[in-house]
């Protein structure tokens, strides 16, 4: 799954401890979920959609190897 | 998602203070010092070596030392402080991480349970089956530090 995390935190100009703090998980967490390492569960998925006023589609979706 | 069954955090330093005497105990135990914390017990099951065969017993009254029964309830509880309190910063991702670990250790545990039941013989078979009551938690709490520590280490550099 890809996401566009990073993308839409640099548009908000929001540092990963602050995305961190706002959806209550810790800093690395967020850095695993930017590097695909760590796919996040559906709830995590709408709570940062709904910080960036988007749509969960508009931030993940699905690549190849899904 | 709110309902885990972890311990608060403070308990793994607890598990740490009392895992030290108790193991060191249960070791002490397991080489044959003799503690004589002997005391009248109810024993549920049991079998008494005055009879041939040793005839089961149910529901009665023995002298025993509990040090061994001491050592081993003490270093379990110990374990599972270590082994299952929050982290700092618990979230859904050390979840997973703990989660993968535990499923690793429980295959490993019975992997040595099987090569142990193989390899080892007599009375010596008694003495790993003792061991191997601690062996899971301790291949857990092994294998969950390093997962975490090498997690972390990945993706410890802000962006």
């Amino acid at each position: 799954m890809q996401n566009s995390i990073r993308v839409e935190r640099a548009i908000k100009r929001m540092t990963q401890q602050e995305l961190a703090q706002h959806i209550g998980v810790s800093r690395q967490t967020i850095n695993a979920i930017e590097l695909g390492k760590y796919i996040p569960s559906t709830v995590l998925a709408l709570k940062i959609a709904r910080i960036f006023e988007k749509q969960v589609n508009d931030i993940f979706s699905l690549d190849e190897t899904d | 998602m709110k309902t885990n069954y972890l311990f608060p955090r403070k308990y793994r330093l607890i598990g740490w203070i009392l895992f030290v005497p108790f193991a060191c105990m249960g070791i002490a135990v397991l080489c044959d010092y003799s503690f004589d914390w002997n005391m009248r017990v109810l024993s549920l099951l049991g079998d008494s070596l005055a009879t041939p065969f040793g005839r089961t017993r149910f529901f009665h009254i023995i002298v025993n030392d509990v040090a061994d029964e001491i050592a081993t309830i003490g270093t379990i509880v110990s374990l599972l402080f270590i082994a299952f309190s929050r982290e700092k910063d618990e979230d859904e991702c050390i979840a997973k991480i703990r989660g993968e670990s535990l499923v690793w250790a429980v295959i490993a545990h019975n992997v040595v349970v099987i090569l142990g039941t193989l390899f080892i013989f007599d009375s010596m078979y008694f003495l790993f089956l003792s061991v191997n009551l601690v062996i899971g938690l301790l291949l857990f709490i092994i294998k969950y530090n390093f997962a975490l520590h090498t997690f972390r280490k990945s993706v410890d550099h802000a962006e």
